[in-house]
This record gives C-alpha cells, structure tokens and sequence, in this order.
C-alpha cells in the first residue's frame, strides 16, 4: 500500500503583488494506480466505467476508486468531457476540457463511497439525492485529440 | 497583465517506482483575480459567483473572461458544490475538507440533463456557466474561491 499526494500550485505575480497558493491533499492506502493515454476521436467514447465489480482493466470496483484525474493533451482543441449514468434514471453532465488542463474528480475517499454526482436540466434542487457515476466519456470537439487518464485505486482483492 | 501557473504534482511509490506525475498549466494575460475566503450557513443554497456578459460587478465575473476557478473545502464538513449554466442546466460533486474543485472557460463549457442520455449533438452544444453555489448539509461551511480571469470586454 502507499500513499498518494496530489499537490497543486498555483504561482500568479500581478500588479507587484503576488497570489501564491499551495493546496496539498493525501490520500492513503493505494494499491493500484491505472496510467493510460487515450486519442479520443470526434464521436464519444467511454474512457472508464465504474460498477459493483472489476471486470477487465477498465471497468473498475465502484467501491475501490479514490483519485480520478483527466488531462487533454492537445495543443488547441478541446474535449467535451461526460460523467454519466446510464441505468435506471439516466444523467449526465458534460463539460469542456480546454487543450491543455486537467479535471480532477471529486470523491469522497472514505473506504468504500462510490464516485457520485447529481445533474438536472430542470429547477436547482440543492437537496437532490447524490448518484454514483457509471461511466466517463470523452469527445473531441474538431479533430482527434490524445486524453490521459490517471486512476489511484484502493483494490485489496 | 500577467501569467498564472498552476503545477498539478501527484507522488506515488508503488512497488518501488514512483507512478505519479507533474502536469503544469500555464493561463497568458491574466488582468483580474477575485479571491475570497467564505463561510456560508448550514443547509443553505449560498451563491459563491456569477457570471454574465456585460453586467459586472466584485463577485460578478465576465463568463468569456474566466479561465481558472479554484474552490477549496476549508471548512470540517463536507460540502456540496453546485455548478449551474444556462437554462437551468445544473449537476453536483460533494468536496472533502481539504478538497479542491477547478474549472476553466465558462463560456459555451457545459451541459447536463437527467431524463436521458445525451446525443453527440447535445455535447456539441454546450451552454455558458452562469453560476456556482455552496451547499453544506451538516454544519456550516467554509471555502476558499480563487478565480483569475483575462481582461474584460467592457
């Protein structure tokens, strides 16, 4: 097992005064980390799905998924990003990823929370209840773009 | 005007060998920042900014100017961010204490529905981010917001 330290830094000097900051956030009990660089085409494909079981290397253990990060490789296009679920009452939200930045997931990372997310089209409801997240998806906007995916896992079995 | 760089570092040693990674972004001509630390009520939808395309204010943010928005859960509880774009558009992560949640252009960047799965040509057709919101169901919350944006078209 190790632990993962995500730190991020942000350095900006503007008008002689500077807006420095450092954001640090660990989380323990690593066991597996899933690395991969994939060239998304202009139709949307699925990048990871998460369920109640592995199966095969990119369909993860819901249960075991504690760091989910998304980088957009590409020079100058962007890719339109989509946190899904499929089953029952379909969502989704989907959203840009300009060439060059990254997203990072956010999820609970208590020892068995799933990755979860809510989304509506229709009135705000702050109390709506929380879903998991079944599948990421990746579309480039105007031509190919390459995507890398990097995934920490909690995996004991 | 100025240049924000934020260097996104993860370090894991597994087996032996580090497997983490150093991505770093780089934002040109950065003229605005609006930085603000907040504590906001429990179980009360707290608006943290706006956007819009020409009515501006401190906390109201030009939509096509925005290109980094760091919040971060500085508070002892979870809290529940909500991000909302045009014609009520919305979805929801919950963020650890000590979490952190980014977003980048806020122009013509979003989509989300919840009755059916989204077609190729919905992706295509992604509404502006209007506004972000703070939920905190267990006690109060406290963020810190960082946002840096180019010049306006004012």
């Amino acid at each position: 097992m190790a632990t993962l330290t995500s730190t991020i830094i942000e350095t900006l000097t503007l008008d002689g005064q500077t807006f420095d900051s450092t954001k640090i956030k660990t989380i323990s009990s690593i066991t597996q980390v899933l690395k991969t660089i994939v060239e998304c085409p202009t139709s949307e494909i699925n990048i990871v799905t998460f369920a109640s079981a592995a199966t095969g290397i990119s369909t993860l253990d819901q249960d075991d998924v504690e760091y989910v990060r998304l980088t957009n490789l590409d020079s100058s296009n962007f890719i339109t990003i989509g946190i899904e679920k499929e089953s029952s009452t379909a969502s989704i939200a989907a959203f840009r990823l300009d060439a060059g930045r990254s997203f990072i997931l956010p999820i609970s990372n208590t020892a068995t929370e799933h990755p979860q997310f809510f989304a509506s089209a229709a009135a705000h409801d702050s109390s709506a209840t929380q879903i998991d997240i079944e599948t990421i998806t990746a579309l480039a906007n105007s031509s190919a773009c390459k995507l890398e995916v990097f995934i920490a896992l909690n995996t004991t079995t | 005007m100025a240049t924000l760089r934020v260097t996104h570092t993860e370090d894991i040693v597994l087996d032996g060998r580090q497997q983490g990674s150093t991505r770093t972004m780089t934002f040109e001509n950065i003229e605005d920042t609006y930085t603000r630390t907040f504590t906001f009520s429990q179980q009360a939808l707290t608006s943290l900014y706006s956007t819009d395309a020409a009515a501006l204010s401190g906390a109201v943010q030009d939509d096509s100017s925005v290109k980094y928005v760091r919040i971060t859960n500085v508070g002892k509880e979870a809290i529940i961010i909500n991000i909302i774009a045009e014609t009520e558009n919305h979805w929801a992560y919950e963020i650890q204490p000590t979490e952190s949640y980014y977003l980048y252009s806020h122009n013509l960047a979003a989509l989300a529905d919840k009755t059916d799965d989204i077609t190729t040509t919905e992706m295509k057709d992604l509404k502006d981010v209007d506004e972000v919101k703070a939920y905190c169901v267990r006690n109060t919350g406290r963020v810190e917001v960082f946002i840096a944006s180019t010049g306006t078209n004012l």
